[in-house]
């Protein structure tokens, strides 16, 4: 129908607008701002609020994600899909770290490190971690308040 | 282009789970949408689910951390989950428990103390004595009005209410099957001061000003909100004609 296909045009931005996902397949969309300067590395967050408006395929979402730089990423999800055996009504929002980090290396484990990968010694690079958590809470099917420490990330970083 | 972002994302949030869905879900996921309210949200709910070292919850904690909710959150949202209109008992529960009652509502005796008590710490609060004469002003019924309370001091009336959430005289729902609400307090060992704790009690009990102004609560949601089965086309065009 016509009109259904011009709600989901209409609403998907909206939606991303708001941070809710869109489908079982959605990664989320990324968090302005999210670039963390932290003592050892500095996570340039250029590109932050890519335009979305552009390409609702999953595909090109995931292949957007991996050459998009390191970054906090954001999905509402219903308490259930956490998969750690709590029933809620509401849906809470997890974000977590994703993206490419240069190969660039600040600090001498580093500046090592790299020389040694690129002799093919060591293995693997640098990886888009969080450094800082949030907490979760929500009410819970039995009406009680549930606390999750720690479950969501809150900035992220590139480290070796 | 505000009422078209809130009208959105009631729709996609009352699309999104039929089990289970109510007025109260809605407005706990708003909060969470927003950052600073779901900063301050989990902020108390961390406080009061807390222990204190005499074994009970911190409340003084957990009631610091609620007034900082109301102060500082959106009012539009903070207000939602306080006043959000139910119709069934799991709905109501869920209003019922939004503040973590357990801690901050509750007193440390499992038996509500005299009314008296509670009114004295408040008049010794200035914080709690300016909220409380706030809200006797606001939710006043007038002489003039019908049914005691003109229309236009519900937003004042509501918002007053919501600022004795956290002080001494913290109110709550009484139940999950009605809208009533009283301070965790009785008249029942008020001796010879009986009438000045029916008063203060009946501020809340007695006072269809605020009864009214909970209720007129309902009718600021949109819609979409109240009936799920409308039409999905005539929710569509209301959407597309907020542009």
């Amino acid at each position: 129908m016509a009109l259904v296909g011009v709600l989901l045009s209409c609403l998907l931005p909206l939606g991303l607008l708001l941070d809710l996902s869109w489908g079982p397949a959605a990664l989320g969309s990324p968090v302005a701002g999210s670039g963390e300067i932290s003592a050892e590395h500095t996570v340039e967050a250029g590109g932050t609020q890519r335009p979305w408006l552009g390409s609702r395929h999953p595909l090109a979402r995931l292949r957007r994600a991996l050459a998009s730089p390191c970054q906090l990423w954001s999905l509402t999800l219903p308490v259930a899909e956490l998969g750690l055996g709590y029933t809620s009504e509401e849906r809470v929002i997890f974000r977590y770290c994703a993206g490419s980090c240069p190969r660039g290396a600040h600090t001498q484990h580093g500046l090592t490190l790299a020389r040694l990968r690129g002799q093919g010694r060591a293995y693997g690079g640098p990886c888009c971690r969080p450094t800082r958590y949030a907490d979760v809470t929500f009410l819970d099917d039995r009406h009680h308040w549930q606390r999750l420490v720690q479950l969501s990330a809150a900035a992220c970083s590139c480290s070796e | 282009m505000a009422r078209c972002l809130g009208l959105a994302l009631l729709l996609l949030l009352g699309s999104a789970s039929s089990a289970g869905w109510n007025s109260c879900v809605a407005a706990a996921e708003a909060c969470t949408a927003n950052a600073r309210c779901q900063r301050l949200r989990t902020e108390y709910v961390a406080q009061c689910l807390g222990r204190a070292s005499s074994g009970g919850c911190p409340r003084a904690r957990c009631r610091r951390a609620l007034r900082r909710f109301f102060n500082r959150g959106p009012p539009a949202l903070t207000l939602a989950l306080l006043f959000c209109p139910c119709g069934d008992p799991a709905c109501a529960e869920r209003r019922r428990q939004t503040f973590v009652p357990a801690c901050a509502f509750s007193g440390p005796d499992p038996a509500p103390p005299s009314c008296l008590a509670p009114l004295e710490a408040c008049e010794h609060s200035q914080l709690c004595r300016s909220r409380l004469r706030a809200f006797q002003a606001s939710c006043a019924p007038t002489p003039v009005a019908p049914d005691g309370c003109p229309r236009e001091q519900a937003p004042g009336c509501r918002h007053a209410y919501a600022g004795l959430v956290g002080t001494t005289v913290t109110p709550n729902y009484v139940d999950n099957a009605s809208a009533r609400v009283a301070p965790w307090c009785d008249c029942g060992a008020s001796g010879n001061r009986r009438e000045e704790c029916e008063a203060f009690r009946g501020l809340f009990t007695r006072n269809p000003c605020l009864d009214r102004a909970i209720q007129a609560f309902e009718s600021r949601w949109p819609p979409s909100l109240q009936d799920r089965h409308q039409d999905p086309e005539h929710s569509l065009l209301q959407l597309l004609t907020c542009n």
